[in-house]
């Protein structure tokens, strides 16, 4: 019979120092892309200005490699607003407007072993109403707009409202973005995000890191 | 007559896509009312029942208990589930593909269900070099094969983790999902991308891939994967959590769901990446999510064998000959097979059906609730593979 509490004591520590310590690894294209060379790239989702890549648009697709190298850098989001209540306990609800499932399961990966976000104090709650903040996904979604709205009037004050990935930044290359019926105090760019990111957007958020 | 799996309209005809041929046959309207697939005008899975002390209580649409965005409307007098209807639609996206030239159309389609998004996109790549009579080069080819393995391998794992949460498997559920995390480490360092979105474009692969390191991952990975497996499948609370629950029969259901039920079917056997591989499908013959579960754990060993016999094997080119008749191709997507009918023109899709895996396995999880308890809900569930991105329109 297998004891499984005693065989994961065998396995030992996995999980990461981050945000303490540097991130082990990195999915380089969910960075933000850094410019290498002058020459000009077609960009499906129109995210190259002059002044660099919009985090809001760039979808991570990489078909501007001839011009653009990853940056592997965690900081792929803008905060609007931080709110240092939340030091102590983060409790996030997630919320899918119209997404692939990729947004969905990247948010939750920051529960796996191997970044387990609840020892910084960041949790997932099953309801809007015992959330600090509110982590919106996908696409706009006229279906979704009164469940949302919903939710952010269910929460308690102090919250925060999150805009997670590209598809409710810019609408991706297929839809409507959710920017103009929800105001964030926090934006996480990448398509989806990586974890790391979104632990350090996380920290930020909440003023433990500056 | 070989069972009818997806259908389409197309200046004012029906089409029929059926099982273990490529080829499109016109149907009646008639015909396709009588059909016991998902009808996807309907939009609503409605199966509502009506009696004394019944009424429907609703999980949805938007909870933390389920991955995605769906709506439950349960008919009960109590605890027994007596129907089930399925509001999918919340987050319908309806995403355009026709019209795109070639490489929008690929980067939409990954986006299409970003979780077997390498899938997906090989599909349509596949399609599309079809009808433009490409050849793709044998590296292309084993790296292609190699990938939607992995893909296959890290949706089960998921799967599983997702079962044991159910079952309030916490620590082999963590397992799981450590395991997962560290395939799509390796993946990410070779391919660029921890869902492998911008891998795929027409007549080859957009990245150099040194797939060596992923296959050594992989092998270390299944075999904690075989290890944990055989811890759970001794656990009596495990098993009597998903031992007979949501059973199925019928054929209409896709991928490990049908396979599940003792059917030998898989689009493995008919795809020409696989045809040098003496590929047989692994079944069972329950229905319920023990068997399912079952399915879809060996077919990570049997993903891991597929991935060393083509890291080790030589491919030929694979030549297309596109015909000019309108043509089905498809894909084994980790849910089951998906099918496509595309045609193009002036460098862009111009026309698109795409009949996706969980559009006929909703209706099987559906029919196969019926009767269980509300704790059942969650095992039945994630032992189907179900992504709700999968049922929106996509033209």
């Amino acid at each position: 019979m297998r004891i499984w509490p005693l065989d994961s004591l065998k396995k030992g520590i996995i999980t990461t120092k981050f945000p303490k310590k540097e991130n082990e690894t990195i999915s380089p294209w969910s960075t933000l892309p850094k410019r290498k060379n002058d020459e000009d790239v077609f960009c499906p989702a129109d995210a190259i200005g002059t002044e660099g890549v919009d985090l809001k648009k760039c979808i991570s697709c990489g078909l501007c490699d001839s011009s653009f190298e990853p940056s592997l850098k965690t900081d792929n989001y803008s905060m609007i607003r931080k709110e240092p209540a939340l030091k102590k306990s983060f409790k996030i609800f997630a919320i899918d407007s119209g997404t692939c499932g990729s947004c969905n399961t990247e948010l939750h990966s920051i529960n796996n072993p191997y970044y387990d976000a609840s020892r910084l104090g960041i949790f997932f709650t099953n309801t809007p109403k015992q959330a600090d903040a509110l982590a919106i996904m996908g696409v706009y979604s006229e279906k979704m707009v009164p469940v949302i709205k919903e939710a952010i009037s269910a929460m308690s004050r102090p919250a925060v409202i999150i805009l997670f990935g590209a598809c409710p930044l810019s609408g991706n290359i297929f839809g409507k973005s959710l920017e103009s019926i929800i105001e964030p105090d926090l934006v996480i760019g990448g398509c989806p995000p990586d974890p790391f990111v979104i632990i350090e957007a996380l920290e930020k958020v909440r003023g433990r890191k500056q | 007559m070989n069972n009818i799996t997806g259908f389409f309209e197309k200046d004012g005809k029906f089409y029929a896509i059926k099982d273990g041929t490529e080829i499109i046959e016109e149907i009646s309207l008639s015909e396709l009312e009588s059909l016991r697939i998902y009808n996807p005008v309907r939009g609503v899975y409605n199966h509502g029942v009506s009696g004394e002390n019944v009424f429907p209580f609703n999980y949805g649409p938007s909870t933390g208990g389920m991955i995605e965005t769906v709506d439950f409307k349960i008919y009960t007098y109590g605890e027994r589930i007596l129907s089930l209807d399925i509001i999918t639609d919340f987050k319908n996206r309806n995403m355009k593909i026709t019209g795109h030239p070639y490489q929008e159309a690929i980067l939409i389609m990954e986006r299409f269900n970003g979780f077997h998004s390498f899938s997906y996109s090989t599909l349509l790549s596949r399609e599309i070099e079809q009808k433009l009579s490409m050849q793709v080069d044998r590296e292309t080819v084993k790296t292609r094969v190699i990938l939607l393995e992995i893909e296959r391998i890290i949706s089960h794992i998921f799967k599983t983790a997702r079962l044991c949460e159910a079952a309030s498997q916490n620590i082999a559920s963590y397992w799981l999902l450590a395991l997962r995390e560290r395939l799509m480490r390796t993946v990410a360092q070779e391919t660029g991308h921890r869902y492998m979105f911008g891998i795929n474009t027409v007549g080859g692969l957009r990245r150099k891939i040194d797939c060596n390191k992923i296959v050594e991952v992989a092998g270390k990975v299944v075999s904690e994967y075989k290890a944990i497996i055989d811890g759970l499948t001794v656990s009596r609370i495990f098993i009597d959590r998903i031992e007979n629950t949501c059973k199925v029969d019928g054929q209409f259901q896709r991928g490990p769901a049908l396979r599940a039920t003792g059917t030998q079917y898989d689009y493995r056997q008919f795809d020409p990446y696989y045809s040098s591989m003496d590929f047989k499908p692994v079944s069972e013959t329950g229905g319920d999510s023990l068997s399912r579960f079952l399915v879809f754990s060996s077919e990570v060993f049997q993903s891991l064998e597929i991935i060393q016999k083509a890291s080790k094997g030589v491919f030929g080119e694979y030549k297309a000959i596109d015909s000019n008749q309108m043509r089905s191709g498809g894909i084994e997507t980790p849910s089951g097979d998906a099918r496509i009918a595309l045609e193009i023109g002036d460098g862009e899709i111009t026309f698109l059906y795409l009949r996706t895996p969980s559009m006929l396995n909703m209706e099987a999880y559906a029919e196969g609730i019926r009767g269980n308890v509300k704790t059942d809900i969650p095992f039945a569930y994630e032992s189907f593979g179900l992504w709700i991105c999968e049922m929106g329109c996509i033209k």
